[in-house]
């Protein structure tokens, strides 16, 4: 039996453009273990959240996605509308950004929480009630009897974040999606946001973040994304040791702990992703002759690299 | 020096009726050297921001003064004032507040020129658009069209017009990745290297404040005590 929580294969994600369709997640290629807890990283644009919405098929209607998405055996890119529904919200949940508008300003907290116990497992909305309010005390909400009934003006951000924890993991799902959960959140209340998603013990979680702070404290492995395709896949610790490819070794030379070195220019825009050659090119110390074609991924002990020069 | 103040203090009214009073800023004490770089660090809601507006005069005090180049600003001449008001600029958090997100890069960056009377020659603006790394191809695009930092960089460039003498960066680069953090704050310091301003850099990121300035403050309930610059005790965390 795999040991495989979600495959992603060959995912592509398009937008129509003015010309050529853009493309913001550019085949990739992703493998999550049961209980593992995964971080992919990348700079805003890089198409990592695209990622994360088109594996529960929550893009707009203009998204065209192609590839697999494999949870239990099953395509989630071709399921029927019906069957997955009933998929999403009770064993795989997505966890928004906890500074937008995630939560119904017209509704208490509690229902919001509860709500995923009676439409996915048929609860009566008093045990949900019950379910909601005793989560949310666990999730560090305080007089979380009282505080269920109120409505979400009338949380501060954290708590905010932690109610969106709270709907996404009440119907016990196996897998969990969360979208850049320290975004925007002040410097004190990461420690906190960490601490709330390490308590989800031997849970499977997907995580994307800009936050390699969040990453190194969270991740067991990490994964990169630049200009829309994956260009490595590390366990945690050899990650943050040895970065191996070159953007990701710019990434981490460019923390303030290890010198603030910054890279010079940009990432390509989305117009110039079809010019053949590697992506990272323009601004790879390291480019050579090879350069001018794309490479492929290649595996690199136990690592997975987009970069000729992990090429063997 | 350049910019001092003292017991300066600012209380703000709050709830309703404006019944409650919270004293953000009590007593401060705080001077900026020409050409150096002072961090001003603390929680969120530490009241840094405004303590940056006090220094800038965008904020009147509720008590003691702000002296720039040793006269109190409160006492300026009115021609006095105007050129303050010039050689005293702020970069805030979010540039693109600082931007009309209806007009081109091209018309937000020419104002300045005209607001204080600059000669304006199209090659002029290339200039200072190269030495924020910028080129003639963001001029003709709007706010929306350009990334965090592409933005950050304009909104540098336009201050920059003015040849201040004192800027207050407040928290310039926590909305940008690290890469690009990095550029941003590398260049400051080249900026600061050739023209010789000065800088009050507030964030809530004291690793950052060390690499970056040579006196670092903190302020806590109000009032400020001097932080070491260097690391004391070893982090463990390759990231923090
Ligand atoms: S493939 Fe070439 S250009 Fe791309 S990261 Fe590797 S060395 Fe640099």
């Amino acid at each position: 039996m795999s040991s495989a929580a979600l495959v992603i294969k060959n995912l592509t994600v398009e937008f129509p453009g003015h010309g050529n369709p853009i493309r913001a997640v550019d085949r990739v290629d992703l493998e999550i273990k049961k209980g593992e807890r995964v971080v992919l990283v990348g700079e805003t644009g890089s198409g990592k959240s695209v990622l994360l919405l088109s594996l529960l098929r929550l893009l707009p209607a203009s998204a065209r996605t192609t590839g697999e998405v494999l949870y239990k055996g099953k395509n989630l890119l071709r399921m029927s509308e019906d069957e997955l529904c009933r998929i999403r919200g009770q064993e795989l949940a997505y966890i928004p950004q906890g500074t937008g508008s995630a939560l119904n300003p017209v509704l208490t907290v509690g229902i919001q929480v509860a709500e995923p116990l009676m439409v996915h497992l048929g609860f009566k909305k008093g045990p949900a009630l019950e379910k909601a309010v005793s989560l949310l005390g666990q999730l560090g909400i305080p007089e979380a009897r009282k505080r269920a009934f109120e409505y979400p003006h009338q949380y501060s951000g954290g708590m905010k974040q932690r109610a969106l924890v709270a709907m996404g993991v009440v119907a016990e799902p196996e897998i969990l999606l969360a979208d850049e959960p320290t975004k925007g959140v002040d410097w004190e209340k990461r420690e906190e946001i960490l601490n709330l998603f390490q308590s989800l013990t031997g849970k499977t979680i997907l995580t994307v973040t800009h936050d390699l702070w969040f990453a190194e404290k969270f991740a067991q492995k990490v994964a990169v994304m630049y200009a829309a395709q994956i260009v490595e896949v590390a366990p945690q610790v050899e990650f943050f040791r040895q970065p191996l490819h070159p953007y990701a070794q710019a990434l981490l030379a460019a923390l303030p702990s290890r010198g603030l070195q910054p890279l010079a220019g940009y990432a390509p825009e989305h117009s110039r992703y079809h010019e053949p050659g590697c992506r990272f090119r323009k601004r790879c110390s390291r480019a050579f002759h090879r350069c001018q074609e794309e490479p492929p991924l290649f595996e690199h002990n136990g690592r997975w690299v987009r970069c000729w020069l992990c090429a063997g | 020096m350049l910019v001092e103040a003292v017991n300066l203090c600012k209380t703000y009214k709050i709830g309703w009726f404006r019944k409650r009073r919270i004293e953000v800023i009590k007593e401060v004490a705080i001077s900026v050297a020409e050409g150096e770089t002072v961090g001003l660090v603390g929680e969120s809601g530490s009241g840094k921001t405004t303590l940056g507006l006090l220094l800038t005069g965008l904020l009147k005090p509720d008590g003691g003064q702000v002296f720039f180049k040793g006269k109190a600003i409160s006492e300026l001449t009115p021609r006095e004032k105007k050129d303050f008001r010039r050689q005293v600029q702020v970069i805030f958090q979010h540039p693109e507040v600082a931007f009309n997100p209806k007009w081109r890069l091209r018309r937000s960056l020419a104002e300045p020129y005209k607001l204080h009377k600059i000669p304006f020659t199209e090659e002029l603006l290339l200039e200072h658009l190269k030495t924020v790394g910028l080129s003639s191809e963001h001029l003709d695009r709007y706010p929306s069209q350009l990334s965090g930092g592409e933005l950050q960089r304009a909104a540098i460039a336009r201050v920059m017009v003015l040849e201040p003498k004192f800027l207050v960066l407040d928290e310039p680069t926590s909305m940008l990745d690290v890469i690009t953090q990095a550029q941003i704050i590398r260049l400051l310091q080249a900026i600061q290297k050739e023209k010789g301003v000065a800088y009050l850099f507030i964030t809530h990121d004291l690793e950052l404040a060390r690499l970056f300035c040579q006196r670092i403050y903190r302020l806590v309930e109000g009032k400020l005590e001097e932080m070491p610059t260097v690391r004391s005790a070893s982090r463990d965390s390759a990231t923090s």
